[in-house]
């Protein structure tokens, strides 16, 4: 026998550091997996308002793992296996969720059940361990728990506008992905194991698509401005006509169409953060964010149309092209040519430019906007620059390497333009003839600042406009 | 340690730095357009090659910048993170 005192406290449940660690490291992998699969499923989604909540729920899905990862690497656990030997029921959970046979499967299977399933998993932790001992991790999982059940209203209430019979033409399928996460003993893996369901066990893996559809309330379009595409010359001299009304005016109207379709280049990240699967863990996380942030600039551009009352599905065009042109580029040459674009852009101090005209044009609306996307793009490029550098080598192979995929990128780009030169679907001229009426219309006078405006767009391709 | 004068080689157009004063802050304050986005020498916007005359990157971050060691042995410098060390002369 040996003497001590008695036990100053009941201990919460179980829980010490490292189950604690393997614990939430399995919700790691769950909430990385998600992330990366939202990002594939966005790219891969045309109904714009489910597209652009999934963009931000992924954006979201890659905070939590990040401050989940964060955690367990304080828990004691093995810095070099926190991105390693990922738990493979979760891997296959997330897989399964994947699956979705389209957007609004997989988002009934998402929100119906996975991330009910996670707010469980999260409640379970949070009931077994010590609020004090462990209050780092109470902290960020009582955060957690707010966005997903955020997450979940959001695109319940969104179902309801948009597709009212999501979730109950969805339940058989939430109802497998269910038994398939009980089967694996749960998120938490505290669960009894069972059979897996084998109701829909068939279904091939998951795959992205490398064409992008758009929302079936617009016209398909190819291009949404008249840089894109130099063979459009209707398209050009409609443009114009705008410009005559005032080049203040074109450039307020240039700015919302531009902002709208940078889906493009959200897509093009998010597919990247599908296609690398073994990346350092900060790739993806800048990476969702740039595809967030280009989704929000998106929003931004809808935003500032709806807000001048048009009806933009039938007066905006919403291209395909910019994705659609790199769909058969390996996913670094596409990745190179978003940080060309976006790189030139900001050299070019073609953003400041706007602003000063947007600003003159009194729009202030439209000034907030083009700012908080400037700051946005300025970090992007940072992110091309590193991530490039890391995926090419930092030598000067690797910059020869990266002016090599670079100038093939605009090469396919612009042949993609020429080969589609004659598709009705490339001809913007009944756009802006509508358009031009209904500004016209709306038009008021402001005291003239005098404002010398010089302004050109920074092309996507100045190949595409070469004679 | 005084003022430098920075010459624009392209645009001729000139203005004056302060000592321990950025060329892209003195660029501002004299009302001179160069394109910059993240003022932190990340972004690379203001990447431009100093075609004469000496000029640094703060020493106290001098690291963190999206340059390389190539670059700035081609005289190439972040003017948004460069002091001036003498009057120079960019490639803009």
């Amino acid at each position: 026998m040996v003497k001590v005192l008695p036990a100053s406290r009941a201990a919460h449940a179980d829980i010490r550091v490292d189950n604690a660690s393997q614990y939430l490291k399995r919700c790691y992998v769950v909430e990385r997996q998600l992330m990366r699969t939202l990002a594939a499923r966005f790219v891969d989604t045309s109904q714009w308002d489910f597209k652009r909540q999934l963009a931000q729920d992924m954006w979201e899905s890659s905070r939590h793992a990040d401050a989940l990862r964060t955690r367990v690497l304080e828990l004691r656990y093995p810095r070099r296996d926190v991105d390693k030997k990922y738990d493979p029921d979760m891997l296959a959970l997330v897989a399964e969720c994947a699956k979705g046979q389209d957007s609004l499967e997989f988002i009934g299977g998402v929100y119906g059940a996975l991330l009910p399933e996670l707010v469980r998993t999260y409640q379970g932790y949070l009931d077994q361990t010590d609020p004090l001992d462990d209050a780092p991790t109470v902290y960020i999982l009582r955060h957690i728990i707010a966005d997903k059940q955020a997450q979940i209203e959001r695109m319940r209430a969104l179902a309801e506008q948009v597709a009212p019979r999501l979730f109950e033409a969805t339940a058989e399928w939430q109802e497998y992905l269910r038994q398939y996460c009980a089967a694996v003993g749960g998120i938490s893996g505290q669960g009894v194991r069972a059979p897996l369901p084998t109701s829909h066990a068939e279904r091939p893996a998951y795959e992205i698509s490398r064409s992008v559809q758009r929302d079936s309330r617009w016209r398909p379009a190819l291009f949404h401005l008249p840089h894109e595409n130099k063979y459009d010359v209707e398209g050009r001299k409609a443009w114009q006509r705008i410009e005559a009304l005032d080049k203040r005016v074109a450039m307020q109207v240039w700015s919302a169409i531009s902002h709208f379709n940078e889906i493009w280049a959200a897509e093009v990240v998010a597919a990247s953060m599908w296609d690398f699967d073994t990346q350092p863990w900060d790739f993806y996380l800048d990476l969702a964010r740039w595809s967030w942030d280009e989704t929000r600039h998106s929003t931004m551009g809808y935003r500032a149309l709806q807000g001048w009352g048009w009806d933009v599905p039938d007066l905006i065009p919403w291209g395909s092209a910019l994705y659609n042109a790199m769909g058969p580029m390996p996913p670094i040459q596409r990745l190179a040519l978003l940080y060309y674009y976006e790189d030139g852009l900001l050299r070019a101090g073609t953003k400041q430019i706007e602003i000063k005209i947007l600003e003159s044009a009194q729009d202030d609306g439209s000034v907030q906007d083009m700012d908080f996307d400037w700051a946005d793009e300025a970090i992007h490029v940072s992110y091309g620059y590193t991530w490039l550098r890391h995926l090419l080598g930092d030598t000067n192979a690797g910059k020869e390497e990266l002016t090599r995929l670079t100038d093939e990128a605009r090469e396919i780009v612009a042949a993609f333009v020429a080969q589609h030169k004659d598709d009705p679907q490339a001809k913007l001229a009944p756009y802006f003839d509508r358009l031009h009426d209904v500004i016209a219309s709306m038009l008021q006078d402001i005291p003239d600042d005098n404002l010398d405006v010089h302004w050109a767009p920074v092309v996507a391709d100045e190949e595409v406009l070469k004679a | 340690v005084g003022q430098f004068t920075v010459r624009l080689a392209k645009s001729s157009a000139q203005f004056v730095v302060e000592s321990g004063e950025t060329i892209l802050e003195a660029a501002e304050r004299a009302g001179v357009l160069l394109a910059f986005s993240c003022r932190g020498g990340t972004c690379r916007s203001c990447l431009t090659r100093v075609l004469s005359g000496c000029a640094e990157h703060d020493p106290e971050y001098a690291d963190e910048l999206n340059i390389d060691a190539g670059e700035l042995a081609d005289h190439y410098r972040l003017l948004c993170s460069a002091l001036a060390c003498s009057d120079i002369e960019l490639e803009r």
